[in-house]
């Protein structure tokens, strides 16, 4: 796949691509905006790591919006990301500074509870098989209509899709109910 | 135990599935309904776990992705840094390359002077040779002139001093003409028995006629050029010296040979011709020839 710099086409390109689901336009998408976006954390008190976090994770919103059909562009794309990264740096700013004022010690045993739920349910998802995960991770992250499912990972239509997340939902639930008690998961 | 209808509605609720209305109807219905809530809560944990890890997964895909370094290109002044390297890499490969021209075609012009002396005076012993001498001594005599053409080849600041000698012995019009009108200071050091009158070179070991003095041609200064850096140029009397040459101390050296001006410029230790045959801008061509240095540096001690 080829991909033109720095025109207008380019951009629409890449943005449809993107919203059809095409991650290496992700990818190329990355790569174009990488020192830009970063900067902006490193040149406000962030790290490299921070800021790679940051831009990755404001990649993944826009990829979030554009995949369920919620993006609306009234600027260009490096202003929306930026504008992303700006709100995910502040906010990591504000947490940074809530939690040197906080009690250190609830903070830990909170996130620990947290933390170990996440690892219980990631060794449950990984114990399904590679098409159950798409179907999951596409219906809940990506939104994505049933329609859409089924063209991406070629079922024979929307039915068809509908099944089989629904079968491997209630798989998920038994692995996790099977492993832990339900209360391990109420707050 | 939710019902399959109400597992449903859940996970509409959480995949944000739900029209405003539906959603308001069923918050109420968790609201009332504890066994509903705790099964929500449950469901809501597994969709946020699927959400990271499709999130840890398009991260992986991310972190995998390499990064172009930041381009050279991208700064102006990285930009003019490279095109400056280039310039100068350029411009001293064009000066070698001339200075490296030069030298060759002065020294094939030392080699052809001398060589047509050599010449000539084979042609010229042949013409004089005593016809009582030996046709021994006659062998010798062009073996000594092969040898001297073999030193030439190897010396050629030797054999022009072995070459003036012989050529003081006889005399011949060819090689008047052929003699390139250029000054040679080296030829001061031969005695004024040895030297040829028609030769510029020689005559300049006469004080009588020779005379070197601090120069009183006006020289201008041309620093600001970006064509010539190291150049010079004869223009209107004046000799122009292209270069930042005010940063160090610069002589200018004039020989005088009847009635002929040859100019050097003493600059950095080194010596350089200055040849007014044209008003063209040439390159200052440093001197190489050790005896014409050392007789240079004779002359600028005295001059001094």
């Amino acid at each position: 796949m080829v991909y033109k710099s720095n025109s207008n086409m380019d951009e629409k390109e890449t943005s449809e691509r993107i919203c059809k689901g095409d991650e290496k336009a992700l990818e190329f998408l990355y790569k174009k905006y990488y020192r830009m976006m970063t900067k902006l954390v490193i040149s406000n008190s962030g790290t490299e790591e921070e800021a790679r976090d940051v831009y990755q994770d404001a990649l993944i919103v826009f990829w979030q919006k554009a995949r369920s059909g919620n993006l609306v562009l009234t600027s260009k794309m490096s202003t929306f990301i930026y504008s992303i990264c700006q709100n995910l740096w502040r906010k990591e700013l504000d947490r940074k500074k809530r939690l040197s004022n906080e009690e250190k010690d609830s903070s830990v045993v909170l996130d620990t509870d947290t933390a170990e739920r996440e690892k219980i349910i990631a060794k449950c998802i990984d114990q399904l098989g590679e098409t159950c995960k798409k179907v999951l991770m596409y219906y809940y992250f990506e939104e994505m209509s049933m329609q859409d499912i089924a063209d991406k990972l070629g079922f024979a239509n929307t039915d068809t899709a509908k099944t089989k997340k629904y079968k491997c939902k209630k798989k998920l639930d038994e692995l996790v109910k099977a492993q832990y008690s339900e209360k391990d998961f109420l707050d | 135990m939710a019902i399959e209808r109400d597992l449903e509605l859940l996970d509409d609720l959480i995949s944000n599935r739900l029209t405003g209305e539906e959603k308001e109807a069923f918050e109420q219905r968790l609201e009332s309904d504890p066994t509903l809530k705790n099964e929500y809560q449950l469901q809501q944990k597994l969709v946020e776990g699927i959400r990271n890890a499709r999130v840890a997964e398009l991260k992986t895909m991310l972190n995998n992705t390499p990064i172009p370094p930041a381009s050279i290109g991208q700064s102006l002044l990285a930009k003019v840094a490279a095109w400056t390297v280039v310039s100068g890499i350029i411009a001293t490969g064009i000066y070698f390359l001339l200075n490296k021209d030069q030298k060759e075609v002065v020294e094939n012009n030392n080699k052809t002077v001398v060589e047509n002396k050599v010449a000539s005076e084979d042609t010229n012993k042949t013409v004089t040779q005593p016809s009582t001498t030996p046709a021994l001594e006659e062998k010798s005599a062009v073996e000594k002139t092969e040898k001297k053409v073999v030193e030439v080849e190897k010396s050629s600041n030797k054999k022009n001093k072995k070459a003036f000698t012989d050529a003081t012995r006889k005399t011949s019009s060819t090689d008047v003409a052929q003699r390139p009108n250029v000054f040679d200071p080296t030829g001061e050091d031969q005695s004024e028995s040895n030297t040829r009158p028609d030769q510029p070179q020689a005559q300049i070991g006469t004080e009588s006629i020779t005379e070197v003095k601090a120069s009183k041609l006006e020289v201008k200064m041309i620093d600001n050029d970006r064509k010539y850096t190291f150049h010079y140029q004869f223009k209107d009397g004046k000799i122009l010296l292209y270069g930042s040459f005010e940063r160090n101390l610069y002589e200018i050296l004039e020989f005088f040979s009847d009635g002929k001006r040859t100019a050097f410029l003493y600059y950095k230790d080194n010596y350089y011709l200055l040849n007014e045959d044209d008003d063209k801008i040439k390159p200052l061509v440093v001197i190489n020839n050790p005896m014409l240095l050392d007789k240079l540096k004779e002359f600028r001690s005295k001059s001094k």
